[in-house]
């Protein structure tokens, strides 16, 4: 719905008033006239039927002002021995000193409009991020040291981001990303992935913080040929938090993982949404996506698979699977698959469900006490998302998770 | 008196399904439970481990003098009470040997006795697995996960040498094994037995009492014990049937 349809709301009209106060080059113009031919997105739009931004959003909010207090040393991926790349509310924070083969830089020019206008809320971060353009990791050679990624929120305002990360042809990196959050902000993130030929990228991602933080991240993709992409996110969700990743598949036999899972209580809210877009042949993708949802707690996951016409040798898995703690809980599903090919193998499974009680019952017959059982039981079905993934990052998913199941 | 059930009374959904049943048995006894299908006999199994879903109006059951029936089911585990189940559980994404060894910690730290090592728990893991001729390898991967009904059934006597109870309820280990693997259960479950220990053995059929000879064969019908007698009893109900129990009842 666009913006000269309805009338703005309060949030809208605070965003267009910083965006009035920025300087209107680098492809922000373009950007903002998108996003405002299209508004936040709520509810009544199909693809945000289950995360209304434009509810959570009511009040306006003004930019972010900077992190005042000193950054705390890294809480996610501490151990990893990682170099590291801070933003704080949007802000970037000293000098990275990064592995070789990796730069970060800062792209002014503007860049041709590209798929992120067709995204309200990428077209957003395009708009409003404080610096104009984007910053840009470039990865050149095999990086093999972790880059940490640490994205921090605080305060009340919004803040937007926009990143893109360029992975040359044959290059390797991982990135662990960290997005923290404390009071109530609203931090908008683009991240805008160009895999050239035979490059891999992996993409580990905590989401955990204050209860009132709203958080949407995009992320934009383009896969070359034999390139690989894997991404696993663990979300204990917030206010409103949506993990949105639109991958294109353009050269074949690309090999794509999005993992994840959402822990939720409270009334916490996660959306995992993604759509693989399969244009080359022979390419594999899977997805595991894990949900546990106690108290008031509101998940979604919402995945697409499309595969177009000479997109022949697609093998694409998709499953996702949701446990329900309390009477209260949700759980919203939408697995898609739309294949235009003949020779493929595509399939998805989707439950959403209790937990076993004759399981239960079987483990408290051995001994073992109810709330042991029970976080055993739940610990094994979240960890099924995570066994694709590197032992150390593994770990701390799996640690992170059971810390979360001891509060119970 | 290792295990005691006296006048035992339990309904589901108000529908009485054991109608005063009795039954004792001392320590270093193995008896037998035979009766037609619906006569109750993994009602008693689920209610003397403490499943959800049940109803006691009356009686009562005692191991070693304590009552169970208020018992949570890992506090009758800890007192020594163990179910090898008619149709085991798989639990996908826990490891076998993980899941035991949280197990029989939790038993030994609700009896106030230390944990287990982990090389003195693997010594235990790798004689058990010997005894019953499973690989080790099969231990590694998750509890039952895509293991045969005859792997499930041993996994659970395997559990049992691990666990190493007072009083087993075994509920139908039988179905489900072909000749071999009833052979390997069966010296399984020979093996735990000793005079500090009791078993009540669930079956419909001979075949498993022919390797295991129990002391004493109960027939269970209508939710009553209506006979018990010698191992003889239980050649006579392979070759007549139950139809005089049900006859009598009615």
């Amino acid at each position: 719905m666009s913006l000269t349809q309805h009338k703005p709301t309060p949030a809208e009209t605070a965003f267009r008033e910083a965006y009035e106060a920025l300087d209107a080059s680098g492809g922000r113009a373009q950007s903002w006239a998108a996003f405002a031919e299209q508004g936040l997105p709520h509810k009544r739009v199909e693809e945000w039927k289950w995360s209304d931004v434009r509810q959570t959003l009511r009040q306006p909010r003004s930019q972010s002002g900077a992190v005042e207090s000193d950054i705390s040393p890294a809480q996610a991926f501490g151990t990893a021995g990682a170099a590291e790349i801070v933003f704080a509310n949007g802000r970037l924070i000293g000098e990275p000193e990064l592995p070789e083969g990796a730069v970060l830089h800062r792209q002014d020019e503007a860049n041709p409009p590209g798929e992120r206008e067709s995204y309200p809320l990428a077209a957003l971060a395009g708009a409003l991020t404080l610096e104009t353009g984007a910053y840009v990791l470039e990865i050149n050679g095999e990086v093999s040291r972790p880059i940490r990624l640490r994205l921090i929120s605080e305060g009340e305002g919004a803040h937007h981001l926009r990143l893109s990360v360029v992975v040359r042809e044959n290059a390797s990196a991982t990135i662990l990303e960290s997005h923290e959050g404390e009071g109530a902000p609203y931090a908008n993130t683009l991240v805008e992935l160009d895999l050239q030929r035979n490059a891999r990228l992996k993409r580990y991602i905590i989401h955990q913080g204050s209860a009132d933080v709203v958080n949407t991240t995009t992320t934009l993709g383009h896969v070359a040929e034999r390139a690989g992409y894997h991404q696993a996110i663990l979300t204990f969700g917030g206010a409103l938090t949506r993990f949105d990743a639109r991958l294109t598949c353009e050269g074949d036999e690309t090999d794509i993982r999005l993992d994840g899972a959402y822990l939720l209580d409270g009334q916490r809210h996660a959306d995992l949404t993604s759509v693989v877009d399969h244009r080359g042949e022979g390419s594999v993708t899977q997805q595991v996506v894990k949900g546990v949802v106690d108290d008031r707690g509101r998940g979604a996951f919402q995945g697409r698979f499309d595969v177009a016409r000479g997109a022949q040798k697609t093998d694409a898995q998709m499953q996702h699977h949701a446990l329900l703690l309390s009477e209260r809980a949700q759980s919203n599903a939408k697995p898609e698959l739309m294949i235009f090919a003949d020779d493929v193998q595509c399939a998805h499974g989707n439950t959403v469900g209790a937990l076993d009680e004759n399981a239960l019952f079987y483990m408290r017959s051995r001994g073992i006490d109810a709330a042991s059982a029970r976080a055993l039981l739940i610990e094994a079905f979240i960890s099924e998302a995570f066994a694709h993934i590197p032992d150390d990052v593994q770990e701390e998913f799996i640690a992170r998770s059971r810390e979360w199941l001891e509060k119970k | 008196m290792m295990l005691k059930i006296d006048n035992l009374h339990v309904s589901v959904e108000d529908k009485e399904i054991l109608k005063g049943l009795s039954l004792e048995v001392p320590a270093g006894e193995v008896h037998a439970i035979m009766g037609p299908n619906g006569a109750g006999k993994s009602t008693l199994a689920h209610v003397a481990t403490g499943r959800d879903g049940y109803e006691i109006t009356d009686g009562s059951i005692t191991l070693k003098g304590e009552e169970l029936t208020e018992m949570e089911p890992e506090e009758r585990a800890a007192k020594g009470l163990f179910l090898s189940f008619q149709y085991p559980l798989e639990l996908a994404g826990v490891p076998t040997l993980t899941f035991l060894r949280t197990a029989l910690n939790a038993q030994r730290k609700a009896r106030g006795e230390e944990e287990i090592s982990a090389p003195d728990f693997m010594k235990k893991a790798r004689a058990a697995a010997e005894t019953l001729k499973m690989p080790m390898d099969m231990l590694k991967r998750s509890l039952n996960a895509g293991f045969s009904g005859g792997e499930k059934k041993r996994m659970e006597i395997f559990q049992a040498l691990i666990l190493e109870p007072d009083f087993l309820i075994l509920d139908e280990t039988d179905s489900g094994l072909d000749i071999d693997a009833l052979k390997v259960v069966a010296e399984g479950v020979d093996n735990l037995r000793n005079a500090d220990r009791g078993m009540l053995v669930i079956t419909h059929y001979q075949r498993l009492l022919d390797y295991l000879a129990p002391d004493k064969v109960h027939v269970m019908a209508q939710g009553r014990i209506m006979d018990s007698g010698g191992p003889e009893l239980a050649r006579a109900l392979e070759s007549e049937g139950y139809d005089r129990y049900l006859e009598d009842a009615a």
